[in-house]
């Protein structure tokens, strides 16, 4: 498809480098996290191949159109209702690290409200928007990011003190029993493709098989970063300390001559543009299946226009509870669990996914 | 007011109609067996052209048959069509021709603005360096001479239901996207129906675009020729109206607004230079002072130690906080900035000066503000500057004051989240159907434009 | 409806803007000491090099406020320091954290360096060192061509400044992964306070988190070649009455694990030398002879480091680590390596291309 595909996958895989991906793998470094990540790769790719595949059959229509034709309406509702929920938790859990992350490391002094109120604010007025202009904004601001990306993927490659030992010796445990949870986080890293079910209404070209090669490697390089760069610089025992690892990794990256001497810096702001991004995006697709559930163009102007805003504001107000009920580690342990109920939800979708497909087929011949 | 005979009642109709205004002539003429009256208002018709091709036929000729077929053969002339008409073209500059039964309306509309003069707002090194007049004819003029295609059309209309001013509205039939033409058609139609006279340009441009409050332009206005002549060639719609020196340019986007004709004019590299410049110049004059509060007063680990020193020190002796301190500085540059477009040229220089040397000086001298300060004021006066067309200066002027604002209270994260949200703002607007901001706006087609332009300014 | 939108614009205002404090309003602590106390009041002696800034950006100013304090942990001493001190005390400056040397050949340094990696502000880039005689000396020294407080010590370490090949600059981060490591042992500098100068000649070798062994400038020199940080270096050469010193622009010393009946490490070094300064005359046709001697000395020297190494079952290279990444059977694979270490054998070639004997013969 369209350069866009491209860019949800890669905005998935770029926020996950913060979020907590990493944590799981590099706790699990020793019990399973290389294979896991290795049959992720294979799934994860293949998944991506045969949602293409499907989503080819139905040119410029979205998840709720198209199950609109093919399933009962009962069926329809619910799963869309449940993957808007399941999009909107999606968003919640990049938010609520982002506080987490911005109260630790970039504003020790602020109130986590305030965090919570601003990013609020900017994925609820931005979600509403239509979904081409949603597409604009992603790739205009993964392309400003893409000079940030760039800087501190060349130095923490090249940096002084990055220790191969040490990625090898994490790499000798590749023939261990794979882990559940790495296995889930790191076919997480995937799941950008899955946005398509919106997205789809506004791309005309087609998935080309030719290029999946292009999403099997950018997912190598990047699942190879997130788990090896901070073993390298951090070392194989004193990363499984770091709470956030990649953001300990980009405190080790020294820019020698600009005014701005610590990687840090540039890493925090690289990752608060992304999780906005990728929040918004989440809550937008989110939003959209809620609205395809309930089928909101029955409803009088007015009404249209007022369902988006309580369903937007009902989850900021789940977003809210979350963070007061919720310790750090709680909210941790509520996004593995969400993860695995995710991973469900994506065969769930495929499957739905292909019987369409396979229905349409059969009405076509 | 008879059927039979309008011209009779038409004279008295007419004067009853104008106030009683010293530059109203009504002119007798009588020769030989020849008698007609010519009624006009002397400040805005050509009298030179009234003596020499309508007082002296008169008396040459033999008849007043003659005399009329001469005047009808004038390609000014009209004829009467209803008092209400006649009043208006009087209002115009025509002269009202009345001699016995025959009513003639001659049109000797006299401009004394159709001077051209050089750009003066945007002015380019290596471009042509004529603006537009205040002439709607002289305009029209001057971009058919840039633009010679076939399918260029031009449509004249007036606007203001109470006094109708002259617009015209011109396209490449063959480019134009006939979306975008509708609506302008039916937005100049609202306005028709709203407004009662329109006297500037820049205030059409305000009830074309639909919403009432907003900061960044949506429309451009444009006081060169060759860039009209360029947009037209991309398939958008100009509209040229009466006694105003600039031309409306729709739709119009981001880029558009970034863009200076000296882009098309230079060296390839260098106009990617230039460009570059400017998008770097752009993003210094809107984050420079918000940069400044959040990395002194939030986040002073982002500079290296030596830097962070150094600014601690000349702030040590500044008695308020570092927002106060860019508020306060960046105000006296918005007033310097102020002050210096409404003087005279003559005491422009000396306001700058004083303003910008004395009171820099003075102040860091004072300890009211650090010397880092001025020279950081310095590169946002200047780099604002740097963006070429003013409407979009002007608007960024004001977005760097709500960016300082969000830095302020919410620190860094609230500088990420402002810049973000001002790019989403950005990308949310439109113009006339056109998304405003995008990018790979004009991949393939650009560079063909580009180069039929030139050709064709030779 | 305005009225209300305008009170919450106001009382954002008010409750927002949390963590706002000027930078003259805070202290940059740019260097913080730990020595061993001999007081009751604690176990640690920490000081906090306070810098004061400037009046004038152009005046000549490395003026630093030193402030003492007595206690248990980093926290108390922290919060006895905040008491003494008008404005906020900030350590997102701190690029030097130094050792007293008593300290680290007694008490265990990671219980002691917890605070700093836990800390979010405490840069990760900081750099570390020994303090001799005392961390407080070190924090003392202002040399006369210092700009800014504690400069001078961030250019020794920092490569932009001075390119000492025997300087070994160790970020806390490194630090700290090689004190949780099975396998590379950590290494620290010695800072030498001596009147208004620093002088960075040695290195302390770490065992067991506490200081275990000295090197000296030439052995440091070698370690830094191992450890790949360093691309410039001299050598003396002495030998059958001949002496001289050659100048390396390239150095590539690198190390192969060589498993088997008797493990090996075999250990190869290329060099591009140049002759820096000689005592003779250097005939063209002398070259290769020349190149014998340094590829014999060089051999030697670094033969004699490792074996120091191995004599103090130290490894600072990461030999052991090295022995854990090419082994799969991980369970055993550092026991192993345990009994291996100590009758390891190390074998070297060394390669030493001589470019040219300078501007003269």
């Amino acid at each position: 498809m369209s350069r866009f595909y491209y860019y949800l996958i890669f905005l998935n895989m770029t926020v996950n480098v913060v979020a907590f991906v990493p944590n799981v793998l590099l706790q699990q470094r020793f019990i399973g996290a290389v294979p896991s990540m290795v049959i992720a790769l294979i799934v994860g790719t293949i998944n991506a191949a045969i949602f293409g595949f499907c989503i080819n059959r139905f040119p410029g229509e979205g998840l709720p159109e198209i199950l609109n034709r093919y399933v009962k309406p009962w069926i329809r509702t619910l799963f869309l209702l449940l993957m808007g929920v399941t999009w909107f938790i999606a968003g919640i859990i990049t938010i609520l690290i982002f506080v987490d992350v911005s109260k630790q490391y970039i504003n020790p002094e602020m109130p986590e409200w305030t965090f919570l109120f601003i990013f609020l604010a900017f994925v609820v007025l931005c979600a509403k928007m239509p979904s081409i202009k949603v597409l604009y904004l992603l790739e205009l601001l993964l392309i400003l990011n893409l000079p940030l990306v760039a800087i501190i993927f060349l130095k923490v490659y090249t940096h002084p003190y990055f220790s191969w030992d040490a990625v090898k010796e994490v790499g000798t445990h590749a023939l261990t029993i794979p882990a559940w949870d790495s296995f889930t986080v790191a076919l997480y890293t995937f799941a950008g493709y899955l946005n398509m079910v919106i997205f789809a209404r506004v791309m005309k070209d087609q998935f080309q098989f030719k290029r999946g090669w292009i999403i099997g490697s950018v997912a190598f390089v990047n699942l190879f970063t997130t788990f090896f760069i901070p073993i390298g610089l951090l070392g194989t025992e004193a990363v499984g300390h770091a709470r956030y690892p990649w953001v300990m990794t980009a405190d080790t990256i020294r820019f020698d001559l600009s005014p701005i001497e610590r990687g840090i810096g540039l890493f925090l702001l690289l990752y608060v543009s992304i999780s906005l991004t990728s929040a918004l995006i989440h809550w937008h697709v989110g939003l959209e299946l809620m609205k395809g559930a309930v089928n909101v163009k029955k409803y009088k102007a007015k009404a249209q226009r007022i369902i988006p805003w309580m369903v937007t504001l009902l989850f900021c107000g789940v977003t809210f509870a979350i963070n007061e009920l919720l310790f750090q580690s709680q909210i941790r342990s509520f996004s593995i669990v969400w993860y695995t109920i995710r991973l469900f939800g994506e065969f769930l979708l495929i499957f739905l996914l292909g019987y369409c497909a396979w229905r349409r087929g059969h009405e076509g011949v | 007011m008879y059927k039979s005979n309008p011209a009779k009642s038409l004279l008295p109709w007419l004067q009853s109609q104008l106030a009683e205004s010293d530059d109203i002539c009504l002119q007798k003429l009588e020769s030989k067996e020849k008698k007609a009256q010519l009624f006009y208002i002397k400040s805005i018709c050509d009298q030179a052209f009234i003596q020499d091709h309508l007082l002296i036929p008169f008396f040459e000729t033999d008849s007043l048959h003659d005399y009329l077929s001469y005047i009808d053969n004038l390609f000014q002339t009209s004829s009467y069509i209803s008092p209400e008409k006649t009043l208006n073209q009087l209002l115009h500059g025509s002269v009202v021709f009345i001699s016995g039964m025959n009513i003639r309306l001659i049109d000797i509309r006299k401009v004394a603005n159709t001077g051209i003069s050089e750009a003066k707002i945007e002015s380019t090194v290596q471009g042509p360096q004529n603006s537009f007049s205040e002439d709607i004819a002289t305009n029209l003029n001057m971009i058919r001479d840039r633009y010679y295609q076939p399918s260029l059309k031009i449509e004249n209309q007036e606007i203001g239901n109470q006094a109708p001013t002259p617009i015209a509205i011109i396209y490449d039939e063959k480019l134009v996207d006939p979306a975008v033409l509708e609506s302008v058609n039916k937005r100049l139609a609202e306005i028709q129906g709203e407004m009662a006279i329109i006297l500037s340009i820049g205030q059409l441009e305000r009830h074309l675009s639909r919403r009432k409050r907003t900061m960044f332009p949506t429309i451009m206005l444009t006081e060169r020729p060759d860039r009209v002549a360029y947009n037209l060639a991309q398939g958008k719609i100009a509209i040229v109206m009466q006694g105003n020196p600039f031309v409306l340019l729709v739709p119009s986007v981001f880029f558009d607004f970034m863009a200076s004709m000296d882009d098309l004019y230079h060296t390839y590299w260098t106009s990617r230079f230039v460009v570059v410049l400017r998008y770097l110049g752009l993003f210094i004059t809107i984050t420079l002072p918000s940069l400044y509060v959040v990395s002194t007063a939030y986040n002073p680990e982002l500079f290296r130690v030596q830097l962070a020193v150094t600014i601690a020190g000349s702030r040590i002796s500044v008695p308020y906080p570092a927002f106060v301190e860019v508020f306060l500085m960046l105000l006296m540059m918005e007033f310097l900035t102020e002050a210096s477009l409404r003087l005279p040229k003559m005491i422009g220089s000396t306001a700058t000066t004083v303003g910008g040397l004395i009171l820099g000086q003075a102040a860091t001298e004072a300890a009211l503000v650090s010397n880092i300060m001025v020279i950081l004021i310095a590169a946002v006066a200047i780099s604002n500057f740097v963006i070429p067309i003013n409407a979009m200066g002007f608007a960024m002027r004001g977005v760097k004051y709500l960016l300082l604002f969000i830095s302020t209270v919410f620190g860094m994260i609230g500088f990420i989240v402002g810049l973000v949200g001002i790019v989403a703002y950005l990308v949310h607007l439109d113009s006339f159907g056109q998304p405003y901001l995008k990018l790979f706006m004009k991949s393939s087609t650009d560079q063909e434009e580009i180069t039929r332009v030139k050709e064709e300014q030779g | 409806m305005r009225g209300f939108k305008l009170l919450m614009v106001c009382l954002f205002f008010l409750l927002a803007g949390c963590g706002y404090k000027d930078i003259d309003k805070r202290f940059f602590v740019v260097a913080i000491g730990v020595d061993k106390s001999n007081s009751d009041h604690g176990k640690y002696k920490i000081t906090f090099k306070v810098a004061i800034p400037p009046d004038k950006p152009s005046a000549k100013s490395n003026e630093a406020e030193i402030i003492t304090t007595d206690s248990d942990s980093m926290t108390e001493a922290v919060r006895i320091t905040r008491a003494q001190l008008d404005k906020e005390i900030d350590f997102s400056h701190t690029k030097a954290i130094i050792f007293g040397q008593s300290l680290v050949q007694k008490e265990n340094v990671s219980e002691i360096i917890d605070w700093f990696v836990r800390r979010r502000d405490i840069q990760r880039i900081a750099y570390t060192g020994v303090g001799s005689p005392t961390a407080l000396e070190v924090l003392k020294v202002r040399p006369a061509f210092e700009r800014l407080p504690g400069n001078s010590l961030f250019l020794y370490f920092g490569r932009s400044g001075t390119e000492a090949p025997y300087v070994i600059t160790e970020p806390l981060f490194d630090f700290y992964r090689r004190i949780k490591e099975k396998g590379i042992d950590p290494v620290l500098p010695i800072i030498q306070a001596e009147g208004d100068k620093y002088s960075i000649l040695s290195s302390a070798i770490f065992k067991n988190y506490r200081m275990n062994l000295t090197l000296n400038d030439l052995e440091s020199e070698i370690l830094n070649s191992f450890l790949g940080r360093l691309k410039k270096t001299d050598f003396k050469i002495q030998a059958n009455g001949e002496s001289f010193f050659v100048f390396a622009d390239s150095v590539k010393l690198n190390y192969d694990l060589l498993a088997g009946e008797k493990p090996t490490i075999h250990i190869h070094c290329k060099m591009s030398v140049t002759i820096e300064e000689s005592k003779q005359t250097l005939a063209l046709e002398k070259m290769h002879q020349l190149q014998i001697l340094t590829e014999q000395e060089i051999r030697k020297n670094v033969l004699k480091l490792v074996k120091k190494f191995q004599q103090a079952n130290v490894d600072p290279i990461g030999f052991g680590l090295r022995y854990r990444g090419s082994h799969l059977n991980n369970q055993t694979e550092w026991q192993k390596w345990e009994d291996i270490y100590p009758e390891i054998e190390f074998t070297m070639k060394a390669e030493v291309k001589v470019r040219g004997t300078g501007s003269i013969y």
